[in-house]
């Protein structure tokens, strides 16, 4: 597709630029201007009988700001309420990383808030667990029965037997807080099935403080992208929409995209690329094997910053030919060479871009790492449209936050857990295996085990930076025992949905010998709600507080607040208040952590450090300081004196190391005659070659030549995708654009536009099985074939039916089907089914409930629609990649038969 | 208190005579357009003003993305907006919709339709008829030739399972 566009004769600022900007308002922001103020409020004449009238009135309405909670990228919103009611999310102009954009999941925050069969008071499971019969109780006994349960775990002195497991926790800590004053190590997340296989590389070239990296998308001229899908569910998603249609509208820049299927952004892009699943690997070692070979690498750069030499990649990079690119990724070798060229001929103003296309496959962590290499090769790094990394989190003095004020939770803050160490009694209690193979690591590593939930030792690279957890293996390891649970909480959580082999999940939450107490944490009900014993209603984020600050794709550091615009309805309460009560109740110390009577005196507290009165930043939002130097090239930042006091350099590495409180840690390195920050790594260069890799491997008995112990770069095929038969196929899913995980399909608008999940499939594939449009396949799902869960059994994992789509742009080898389908609880919507009621508000008071939905729900096959779609979670292996533990979600060999 | 801040102004009336143009080049597809609208009117599920259709491209393996406005959409007009535009073009992340006084040849808007080449969707097609397009290539009005889908049981060309009712 053409990348810039002609401009016309009108200045093309639109409104939100205008909007946005510090001089301009709203008010003269219209497009075309409002030049008729005769037309008036209301308006007059025929008009106005076609007008619909709007739900809102703006003149009446007021907007506050706040952060969505949409989905994970959390962008500064602003929301029109009237009459105590939100009507309406529009993007907030002031924030730097969406200026001022925003998507449609914003509008599904008033979904869930309004949904009639949301959650609004504490409910009792009577009868047997899953059975879904509830009983409304009051907090008091909720919190009373819980408590009960929790305070002898605390005072038995096993506190790692309270297990506390959450989907969306955007807290920033508060539910930490909560498990960390409680004892326990066992606060668990998704990380693996989101992103561990792509935050590994980065950690390991970057450093421990860049989870994620921020492109200068505002100053690229091209990008290389490698299965990341921005325009739809990206991570970060939103924050690089209107920069990269910028990029191309305003200055021509390219987009190239590898991907198995023609995504919304793999359709914008200038060229789009179709490939062979995880080849993604295969195609960037090329890629770096021409810009080596061509001398178009920046040898400087790399010199200056890579921590090998350049021979040694080289060397290692010999296999790597463009040719043996195509005959692995169906990409013509030609292509490979030219786009390598282009790249490296657009640098410094040139970045990749990856997410999970690349990064959920059993080779995926070694994909995604060859891909950081291009930058580094061409010497994007840092520099003005190329790879940067923009500071992130909460603002506690880390690296590349001088001179931020300190942003952080209120003291006095609980400490942590301690680790389980060889020696102690929770040590020995650990299976034989799990002892022997926690004795083989380095000491530093063993500081950092925390028991097999929170750091599984086969593992170590999901905890060796960072506390990522392998998820898709909680419910296995609880059914081996290698844990012990005695009270579970699911805070957001929908694994008995949505995780992989979800079917699992829901076999240990439903046996009471294994979960003798679960409680669930959520807005809605759900798969997993309906296995819990006591359900709470939490208020919605447009009922709460939280504290936000991610990285910025503006490149300066910035924070913002999510506040409540309405008082939460029915009984529900905000976390912080559910989890203070607790702490309460169950007390010996725990309550001192939770010492505040309204949550907004304890963020009040948290943002007392930012330059603004509270009252301002509940007005505005968001704060950052717009005088603040852009984040580039962050490594170059000379030490100052301060810092360099008492110091001292390593003579052969140049490190510059620190002495503070008894711990050495390295601050900087000289390069030259300067003393510089370097990149927050133990080299304090950028890590391409790392060892870690290696040790973590020989620590865990993985094969040395195992595509994952590779200290370099490098690529192997999936194991399981060498010789596809005959009627295989890899089975892909997705999300779109309109989706979250499995948390949106109650949203009503939503759901309207996508509320099934056919099966995508090329034309040419599907004439080879006999296949047409809206035929039935049966799919049967194999088990991977090597080293990870239950690998090499030949029983399917599943067997499930759906209907075929035949769609040019999707890769021959795949067969790809979006994961949002099929829910058998939460709300009507999701079903499809107004039939039957979900135990949520609507079950215990009439007035909430939504006669008009039995009759609009359209979709509903009671209806003559489609109904929800195929939900096929279940289907899918447990499949944790080696060592980091990412669900290698896109690897599923299945076998397709037309029914 | 320093200045309003944008969404503290007052709100500003919609033009007399309301024209909206959609650049297809910067259209991504993303649905947030509709679901504002649907939103701010609250409307039941069955009924669009509004509708984003995916279509597959007839000359190469990409979609494009095309939203389509009822004829029941009334473009703002007799309404009061923050910046006096409609919901559909504040939800816009790409800048791809625009919206002005179309009354006289020389508004901005008509202005730019003139200079980017904007045209109507013709065919079967019953969009608004204030509504252009910029980008339009001829395959479009073919492709989705069978009206503005406003019916909810039209089965949309990518997401629709089965072809609904």
């Amino acid at each position: 597709m053409s990348g810039a566009q002609p401009e016309g004769g009108l200045d093309r600022r639109d409104f939100l630029r205008l909007a946005g900007g510090l001089a301009a308002g709203l008010a003269t922001g219209g497009l075309g201007g409002c030049t008729s103020p005769a037309a008036g409020p209301g308006g007059e004449g025929p008009r106005e009988e076609r007008a619909p009238r709007s739900g809102i009135d703006y003149a009446r309405a007021k907007a506050t700001p706040t952060i969505c909670f949409g989905c994970t990228t959390h962008c500064g919103v602003i929301g029109w309420v009237q009459d105590e009611r939100v009507r309406l999310i529009e993007g907030n102009p002031l924030d730097p990383n969406t200026q001022g954009t925003v998507c449609s999941k914003a509008n599904g925050m008033i979904s869930y808030t309004y949904d009639p069969e949301r959650i609004l008071y504490p409910l009792l499971r009577v009868g047997e667990r899953g059975e879904g019969r509830w009983k409304r109780i009051s907090w008091e006994e909720a919190y009373e029965r819980i408590a009960a349960r929790l305070r002898p775990i605390r005072q038995s002195g096993r506190p790692e037997r309270f297990v506390f497991h959450y989907g969306r926790d955007k807290t920033k800590g508060f539910t930490k807080r909560f498990t960390n004053a409680f004892g326990t190590p066992n606060r668990l997340n998704r990380r693996s099935i989101c992103s561990s296989n792509r935050r590994v590389p980065l950690m390991s070239f970057y450093g421990r403080e860049f989870e994620w990296e921020s492109q200068d998308l505002e100053r690229t001229r091209y990008v290389l992208n490698f299965g990341a899908n921005p325009m739809e569910a990206h991570q970060g998603g939103l924050y690089t929409v209107r920069r990269l249609i910028d990029a191309r509208r305003e200055r021509g820049a390219k987009l190239v995209t590898f991907e198995v299927r023609p995504s919304a952004t793999a359709s914008i892009s200038d060229e789009f690329h179709p490939l062979r699943p995880a080849s993604d690997g295969a195609i960037a070692l090329a890629m770096a094997r021409t810009i080596i070979d061509e001398g178009l690498a920046d040898e400087a750069f790399w010199e200056r910053w890579a921590n090998v030499a350049l021979s040694e990649v080289r060397a290692e990079l010999e296999p790597f030919t463009p040719a043996f690119a195509e005959a692995e990724s169906g990409v013509p070798a030609a292509a490979i060479t030219r786009i390598a060229r282009e790249f490296a001929a657009a640098a410094p103003a040139c970045t990749t871009l990856s997410n999970r296309g690349s990064a959920k496959h059993y080779n995926g962590v070694q994909a995604d790492r060859a891909i950081r290499m291009l930058d580094v090769l061409v010497g994007n790094v840092g520099r003005p449209g190329g790879f940067c990394l923009s500071t992130l989190r909460m603002w506690k003095e880390r690296y590349g936050q001088w001179g931020l004020p300190t942003i952080d939770q209120p003291a006095p803050r609980p400490k942590g857990p301690r680790p389980v160490l060889p020696g102690s009694r929770r040590f020995a209690e650990l299976p034989e295996e799990v002892q022997a193979r926690v004795e083989g690591f380095p000491p530093e590593w063993q500081q950092k085990y925390y028991g097999e939930l929170a750091t599984p030792s086969e593992y170590p690279l999901s905890w060796h930076f960072y506390n990522m957890r392998v998820g898709q293996l909680v419910y296995p390891y609880i059914r081996e025992g290698r844990a012990e649970v005695e009270a579970y909480f699911s805070y957001t959580l929908g694994a008995a949905y949505g995780y992989p082999e979800a079917k699992v999940a829901r076999e240990v939450l439903r046996d009471e010998s294994l979960i003798p107490f679960h409680v669930a944490i959520d807005i809605a009900y759900s798969e997993q709600a309906a296995l819990a014993d006591i359900i709470l209603p939490e208020a919605t984020s447009l009922e709460r507080w939280d504290a936000h600050s991610t990285n910025s794709y503006g490149l300066r550091p910035y924070t913002g607040i999510r506040q409540p615009l309405v008082e939460p309805l029915g009984e529900a309460r905000p976390i912080q208040i559910i989890l203070r009560d607790l702490a309460r109740r169950i007390g010996g110390g725990m309550e001192r952590y939770f010492d505040f009577e309204e949550v907004e005196d304890y963020y009040r507290e948290w943002y007392s450090e930012v330059p603004l009165s509270w009252e301002e930043l509940k007005r505005r939002g968001i704060w950052f300081d717009p005088e603040r130097p852009l984040d580039h090239e962050l490594y170059e930042r000379e030490l100052p004196a301060a810092e360099l006091e008492g110091s001292e350099t390593d003579p052969e590495t140049g490190v510059i190391y620190a002495t503070k409180g008894g711990k050495r840690r390295a601050i900087g390195i000289r390069q030259g005659e300067r003393a510089v920050r370097g990149f927050p790594t133990p080299s304090r260069r950028i890590q391409v070659k790392d060892e870690v890799f290696a040790q973590a491997a020989e620590r865990t008995g993985l094969p040395l030549d195992d595509v994952n112990a590779a200290v370099l770069p490098t690529y192997q095929r999936v194991p399981e995708h060498r010789e596809l038969g005959e009627d295989q196929l890899v089975l892909t899913t997705f999300k779109w654009n309109v989706h979250t995980q499995g948390r949106s399909s109650g949203w009503r608008y939503h759901s309207e536009v996508v509320h099934t999940n056919q099966a995508f499939l090329n034309p040419e594939t599907a004439r080879r099985f006999g296949l047409s449009d809206g035929d039935e396949v049966e799919l049967s799902v194999l088990r991977p074939a090597q080293r990870t869960y239950r690998a090499g059994e030949q029983e399917p994992v599943g067997v499930f039916r759906n209907r075929v789509k035949l769609l040019e742009g999707v890769s021959p080898w795949v067969i790809a089907c979006s994961h949002h389908g099929g829910h058998w609880e939460q709300g009507a919507v999701a079903r499809a089914d107004a039939e039957r009621t979900s135990p949520g508000a609507a079950g215990f008071d009439e007035e909430l409930a939504d006669p008009a939905l039995r009759e609009t729900l359209w979709w509903a096959k009671s209806k003559g629609g489609p109904g929800n779609g195929v939900s096929l979670n279940d289907h899918l292996p447990i499949n944790p990649t080696p060592l980091v533990g990412g669900q290698s979600w896109f690897d599923n060999v299945v076998r397709v038969r037309k029914v | 208190m320093s200045e309003p801040l944008p969404w503290e102004r007052p709100p500003q009336p919609a033009p007399r005579e309301p024209g909206l143009s959609v650049d297809l080049r910067s259209c991504i597809g993303c649905h947030a357009c509709s679901i504002a609208c649907k939103t701010e009117h609250e409307l039941p599920l069955g009924e669009f003003r509004l509708r984003v259709r995916w279509l597959p491209r007839p000359d190469r393996p990409q979609l494009a993305f095309v939203p389509l406005f009822s004829e029941r959409c009334g473009l703002g007009a007799g309404a009061l907006h923050p910046g006096g535009v409609p919901a559909c073009l504040r939800a816009c992340p790409t800048g791809a919709v625009r919206y002005g006084e179309r009354a006289a040849a020389d508004s901005p808007l008509s202005r730019y339709e003139a200079a980017a080449g904007a045209q109507r969707l013709g065919g079967e097609a019953r969009t608004h008829p204030a509504v252009t397009y910029v980008g339009l290539e001829p395959w479009i009005a073919g492709a989705v030739g069978k009206g503005v889908p406003l019916d909810p049981s039209d089965p949309d060309p990518i997401y629709e399972q089965g072809g609904g009712a």
